[in-house]
This record gives structure tokens, sequence and C-alpha cells, in this order.
């Protein structure tokens, strides 16, 4: 938004006016003496307050910051860049551990089927919405009904292969998928919000949109609450693991600048801040505060036209594989993370299901490679390379940074850089720009093939490449056990690497900042996000 | 006087009409809208296109400003595209925050402006000097860096004053004037410099005027010369200054209030023209172009206090 404006001065000049004595200076420095007291008044009755309270041993009042604030309370939208507010209302039916691993929530059991075209799902005991309204088979079977069919949510293209849904008892159900249907778990769990249900009946009455009913540890306090500026939440009097409940109050309060929520957290006007870019680390670190900051967003390349019909170089593997050899990652990576994050030449990072140790560093920097592979496809000279990129989370910096790298091997980047995300989402779907650059976060493999580079892929792929060899991969992978999965998803990122259809280049981290009074702040390799019902007093 | 009221709450309605318009179109040439915001980069098209036409957005431009310019006439600004909530209710929530920190700046602004330009005026030499500089340097200094600046001293190394956030002087008066005092310094400071030298300029005009020499020779007492005579018609152009100080103090309260995580008006326009949501973003507008017309009706009237001759005609 614009700086201030000052008004036009139009003072009117003067001519020199006659000397006037000042009235006494007593009354001036009276005034000043009055200043002093008021002020040392307000300080001496001010202090130790603030929105936010140290966070004791019995859990009193935690507050943390968050850029965002909430489009919806409705968890069936998957809005998860909300997933701090969710998780104070909403449980998850699975939970993702730090560990990366599946534990039980609100469903105890499950199991898949055959070829995974069935998903069975055992139901936690005595467990209610906060509105009273009993969670049993019959409330989560409404629940994903809901997800389903909502106009504009997620749910028609997670659940699309989800045929029929049977309540085979009071606390159990069955999934039924028209195809196989991996990672059920990731869908029900915390990581995609889908899986955090609310209470059908509200669902039905159009109110979780303004008024969460979940089946979490807190409730929204409407009347302690003002819309996008503080949300306030205190225990859900019916929740079921009333141990797990360690605050009186928790209060998130949408802080967008960063400094801001950084002045904020040293003051200890909050306990936490979310979200933070690499930049805040530092800062936070020399004023004693902790941090966890898992890579959390890849950033790379994509050569949309991987068939060469835009842009005919492209059509060739030895082009895009030397574009990848052109690339100083580890250079790059010093703009991008600032001593955090992970290079990559892959398109997983550490931790995910499709990561492939052997392939780290398949592409290291080197000029003389790129030149020759580009002079064995016919370009020596090289040729120009129009990239679509958006001023957002360093994509930017990448689409410069190439430009600079790659001219050395004769290819020119013609980077458009657009400062409005909706003009480039909008345009990155299309066939306009024969490469763009890409950021996205962490998910398996089966995910990135759906929204990445399937043929049918929702957020990039717009000229529909497809690959016979690459399809049957997937169609192994998705109906594979688990324990065959990761070496099927391992050999498709090794086509994908081979074949070059995307340089990636960095993995950079969301920082989470956090005051040592506070423990469970958790996010590693293994599950990149924090889940902020794991907070607690420290010690 | 009652003429002069009616005549411009009756041009301000026009006036909404065209701004709001003005602002309507010039959203609509922004690349996107709000149901790619909510949705995100991996929606399908038919994700986006289903949430599109349930938000209204596949309508034509003029029937959807049709619609929201009828709705608004009764008095009802629609509902946010981004989170459904009442416009109205948004905006006022957050209508107090900034016009307690626009009018607190402006009044601070104009109490120190005005004294220090009266002191400018009456001495000149070092210290005439050193005010003038003084008044420079506030309008050098950016905003923005001036408030990090005071958020680093005064909240942070010495913990004094909070360093974001607002506490509704209901719920503390206390506690409401810490709060106020690190934005509120912040914003005044460049208002002030303005207000300083225009002071500064006017009374010297004034006090170099016959009339001045006169009262003096009539042995009329200083202070009566200076605050009585002098000071009420150097004010004419001064008041004129303060209103337009006002307008960019408003203005200028969208910095401040990110920097210090304030929940007023100019925020939440932030937030609405991020998100392209156009009922927001023409409730804002509605909202601003009020307080403007009101102020500069304000301004009239003042004018008419210190001028006879403005009354009359």
């Amino acid at each position: 938004m614009q700086v201030g404006m000052r008004p036009d001065e139009g003072a009117v000049r003067a001519r020199r006016a006659p000397r006037l004595p000042l009235a006494s200076a007593k009354r001036f420095r009276g005034a000043i003496a009055a200043a002093i007291v008021l002020c040392a008044a307000i300080g001496v009755s001010g202090c130790g307050g603030g929105v936010g309270t140290t966070a004791s041993s019995t859990g009193g009042t935690l507050t943390i910051a968050d850029g965002n604030f909430p489009a919806t309370f409705d968890t069936a939208m998957g809005l998860n860049e909300d997933n701090t507010y969710y998780a104070m209302t909403n449980d998850p039916l699975i939970v993702r551990t730090p560990t990366g691993k599946f534990a039980p929530d609100l469903a105890l059991s499950w199991q898949y089927g055959p070829r995974n075209e069935s998903f069975s799902l055992k139901l936690r005991p005595n467990v209610t919405f906060s509105d009273g309204t009993k969670l049993d088979a019959e409330a989560v079977k409404a629940w994903l009904e809901h997800v389903k069919t909502l106009p504009g949510g997620p749910g028609a293209g997670f659940l699309a292969s989800l045929k029929s849904i049977d309540v085979t008892g009071p606390l159990s159900l069955t999934l039924h998928f028209s195809k196989p249907t991996p990672l059920v778990e990731l869908l029900l769990s915390q990581e995609l919000a889908i899986g955090q249900p609310g209470s059908p009946k509200a669902a039905k009455a159009g109110t979780l949109k303004t008024n969460p009913v979940g089946a979490g540890p807190y409730v929204l306090d409407q009347t302690e609450t003002v819309a996008r500026d503080h949300y306030a939440f205190v225990p859900n009097p019916h929740y079921w693991n009333k141990s797990a409940i360690h605050w009186k109050k928790i209060v998130i309060k949408v802080i967008a600048n960063s400094n801001a929520a950084l002045q904020a957290l040293k003051t200890n006007q909050v306990q936490v801040v979310e979200n933070q870019a690499a930049e805040s680390i530092a800062p936070a670190k020399s004023a004693g505060l902790k941090f966890v900051a898992p890579t959390t967003l890849m950033m790379g390349l994509q050569f949309s036209d991987r068939k060469g019909e835009l842009l005919k170089p492209l059509g060739d593997v030895r082009v895009r594989q030397a574009i990848n050899y052109a690339i100083n990652r580890p250079e790059l990576g010093k703009l991008l993370g600032l001593g955090y994050g992970e290079v990559v030449d892959q398109m997983a990072a550490k931790g995910d299901d499709d990561f492939v140790p052997e392939l780290q560093n398949r592409y290291p920097y080197d000029p003389a490679k790129a030149k020759q592979l580009l002079a064995e496809a016919g370009y020596p000279h090289g040729f120009s390379l129009p990239v679509l990129s958006v001023a957002l989370v360093g994509q930017n910096v990448v689409a410069e940074a190439l430009a600079g790298q790659l001219a050395k091997v004769g290819i020119k980047v013609e980077p458009d850089i657009k400062t409005n995300t909706g003009e480039y989402t909008a345009k990155v779907g299309t066939k306009e720009f024969p490469a763009v650059t890409l950021s996205w976060g962490r998910l398996p493999a089966v995910t990135n093939y759906q929204l990445l580079w399937g043929p049918k892929a929702t957020g990039a792929n717009p000229f529909k490449t497809r690959s016979p060899k690459l399809e049957h991969i997937y169609e192994e992978l998705v109906a594979a056990p688990a324990d065959r999965a990761e070496a099927i998803a391992h050999e498709m990122q090794r086509f994908l690497v081979e074949e070059a259809w995307f340089a990636p280049v960095y993995v950079t981290p969301l920082a989470v900042l956090y005051r040592p009074s506070i423990a469970g702040v958790n996010a590693t390799d293994q599950r990149d996000v924090t889940f902020p019902q794991e907070y607690r007093p420290a010690g | 006087m009652l003429r002069l009221i009616g005549r411009r709450l009756a041009l301000s309605i026009p006036l909404l009409v065209g701004v709001t318009a003005a602002a309507f179109v010039l959203v609509a040439l922004i690349p996107g809208d709000v149901a790619r915001e909510i949705l995100g980069p991996t929606a399908t098209r038919a994700q986006y296109l289903q949430l599109r036409h349930a938000l209204g957005l596949a309508q034509p431009l003029p029937v959807r400003y049709w619609h929201w310019l009828t709705a608004a006439l009764h008095g009802n600004l629609g509902a946010s595209a981004f989170s459904q909530e009442p416009v109205t209710s948004l905006l006022n929530s957050r209508l107090g925050v900034t016009l307690d920190l626009v009018v607190l700046a402006t009044i601070l602004a104009a109490v120190v402006g005005i004294a220090l330009g009266v002191a400018g005026a009456l001495l000149s030499g070092t210290v005439g000097r050193a005010i003038d500089s003084i008044s420079l340097l506030g309008l050098a200094l950016p905003e923005f860096v001036l408030g990090l600046v005071l958020v680093a001293l005064l909240a942070v190394t010495i913990e004094i004053f909070p360093a974001t956030g607002y506490v509704p002087f209901a719920q503390s008066p206390a506690e409401w004037v810490r709060s106020m005092v690190l934005p509120v310094v912040t914003l005044s400071v460049p208002a002030l410099a303005i207000i300083a030298k225009q002071t500064r300029d006017s009374m010297r005009d004034v006090l170099s005027r016959p009339f001045v020499r006169t009262l003096q020779a009539a042995g009329i007492p200083r202070r009566s010369i200076l605050f009585k005579h002098a000071l009420r018609n150097a004010a004419i152009p001064v008041a004129t200054v303060i209103g337009l100080v006002f307008i960019g103090v408003l203005s200028g309260s969208v910095l401040v209030e990110d920097v210090f995580a304030i929940p007023g008006l100019g925020g939440l326009a932030v937030q609405a023209t991020t998100e392209h949501d156009v009922p927001l973003i023409l409730g804002s507008v509605v909202y601003f172009t009020v307080i403007v017309v009101l102020m500069n009706l304000l301004v009239d009237l003042v004018y008419g206090w210190l001028d006879p001759r403005v009354r009359v005609s």
C-alpha cells in the first residue's frame, strides 16, 4: 500500500516579524514537568501488561501471532494456511505426528482394502462436537459428503474417486473408491484441513464459515474476538481429552508485518510467531528466542513446454538437462535461504516419500557440461527463454538469478515477473509461457503427480505433457501396499530427474519463532508444519 | 451556516457515487479476483468457476456495481466476498481505532506545531533556526522509519510502551494511552513539521502588519496581541493546513497501523485490496470519503468562526 501522503504545504511567505519576547520560560518548564510525570505514571501503571502474558507452568494465556486471518472456519474448504486456527477447534480424524507417522485421534484404527480401493475406519467412542452433537459414523459420513459437495472446495478434487460411504456400525464406516486411492490417512489428517470434521448440524445450517464447531480442545470465544485482528479461544467443555488442554485461553493475533511480529515476540506480547521467512531467524536468535525452521517451500523452474510446441529447444531432454547443469544452486540457496533450507535437484526434499538420496547432486553446477549438451542438441549459441514469475516468496529472486546464471551458457532468460499473484496464477495454467518459476509445498508423490506433473495436474502442466512410463508408475503407486509404495515413488522421482521435467533449486524454510517458555513447537523433515495443539508451557 | 452544511452534505452524495464507481473500475482492472485468492493456484478450473458463480462474480461489472449501489443507498454495504462477514460491522469495529489514532495525531501535531511555529516566529537567531531544522527533519523522516526506531528504543530496549496492538479505552484507559503513544507520535511528527512551518510563516506575516504596531502603541498587553489578535489572524491558513494534514495523517495511518499491528480501517483496506474483496474495498472507500468530507466541512466551520467575513458571505 502507498506511503502516507504529505499535504501540499502551501506556506505563505512572510516578511521578518518584529521581535516579541516569549512569555516566561516558567510555564514551558512546568509543561515539561507535567509531561514527565504523566509519562512516568503511564509507564508505571502499564508495566507488565499487554495482550499476551507470560506463559506460566499452569498455562495461562498463550498468544500466537499469525500473518493470516481465516477466510472461513469451515475446514471443508481445505485452506491449510489457516491450520493454526483449525487446530484450536477441530481435531483431525487421524493425526500426523512429528515423525511423519499417522496416529489415532478421532479415529482409533483404520485399514485399506485390496488395491487401496476402500478404507475402513473405527471411531473413538464418547466424543462430541462442541455443540453437543455426537461424533459417530453417521456424522463423519455427513461431514465427508459436505466436503465433497461444498461449492469451490477441494473435496471435489481430493474425493473425486469417493464412490460411496457405508456406515457399518455406530462407530465404524467404510469409504469405497472408484479407483485406487492411497494416502487416505493424509486426507483425513490435519495436513489438508478437510480431515478435521466440523459438526454436520452446523455444516447443514451454513454457520461453520464464521463459527467453528469441531471436536477440538478449544472453542472460539466470539465476545473476545475481533475479526481479522485477534481470535480468542477458550477450553471446550465437551473435549474428550482434557489432559491435552494446556491453556486457559489462546489468542491468535493477526500481525501481517514480520517486524511487528518479531517485536511483539521480543516483548512477550506474543509467545509464538508462525510462518516467518528465513530473514527473521537471525534477529530472533540474537534476542535469545528459539525457532524451528523446517524446510517447507520448494522452489524451482518448471519446463511447461516439454514437447517443444512453443519453444522448440525445450522439447529436447538434453536442453533441459543443460539448464539444470547451468544452475548454481548453492549460490541461489544463499540468496533464498540465508543459511537455512537445502539445495535440491529433485522434486522432493529429505523426509518426503519420494526423496532419493542418491539423486542429490545429480546436476552439479557445470557450465561446460551445459554448453556441451546444448551444442549436441543443436543450440551451441543458446536461445531465448521467456519465464513467467511472480514477486512472491522469492520466486522473482529465482527468475532474476537464473537470468544471470544461464546467460553464461548462452541462454537469455526473459523473466516476466508479475507483482499481482492473481495475474500469475491465471497465467501459470496457460500455454503462454514455455517455462515458469514455481513454489510448492511438500506433499507425497501421489499428490504431487495429481497437482503438478500428471496429465490432469490442477496446478501446473498446461501443455498436458504425458508419458506412458510415468503414468504406469503412478498406476502402480496408487495401488501399492504401504511396504512397496516408497520404492515405486523413488522410481517416479528418477524419471522426473532424468527427463528433467523441472529444474528444482532449493527448499526454503518457513520458521516458527517462540519464547523459551513454550514447548511442543515441533516440525521436522517428516512433518514440516507445527501442530499448535501441541504447544504447552515448557518445564 | 446551516445552508453551508446542507449544501456540503448534499454534494457528498454524487461525490461518493463517483469515487466508489472509480474504485470499482480500478479494482476490476487488476488481474485476478477474490475467488482465485480464496482457492489459491492449485484449485481446478471447475472449482474456480464454481466459486466465482457462488460469489456472484460471473455477472457483468455494471450489474454488480448497480446491485452494490442500490443496496448501499439503503444503508447495506453488503458482505465481504472473502469471508462473508458484513462489511458494515467489519468497518465499524475498526473505525473508532483509526479515528482515535488520526484525531489524536492531528491534535498533537496541531498543538505542538502551532507552539513551535509561534516560537519560531518570535525567536530569531539560533533558537529560531533550530526550530526550523527540527521541522525539516520531521518532514524528511519517513513515518515507517520513525515508527520502527521508536519501537526499537521505547518498546523493545526500554520497555515503556507496547510494541504492537491496541487496547480499547473501555477495557483499560491507562493501557489505551500506552498503546496509542508510539503510533500517535509516529503519525504526528511529519504533520507537526508542516503545521509549524505554516504557523511560523503566517505569524511572521501577521506580526509585520501595521495593525499590530497600532495595538502595541495603544498599550495592549503583549500576550493579548499575540494570542487574541495575531494568532487568530494567522490561524486561517493554518486551519486549511490542519485540514490537509488530517487527510495526510489518515492515509499515513495505513502504514502506521501495519507497523504497530493496530486493527484500524487502513489495515482493513489493505487486506481488502490484496484479496480483491470488492464489497469491502467499496465500503472502505465510502468510510474514508465520508471522513474527508466531514473534515472539510469542519474546516469550513472553523473558518467561519475565525473570520466573520466568511460567516457573512
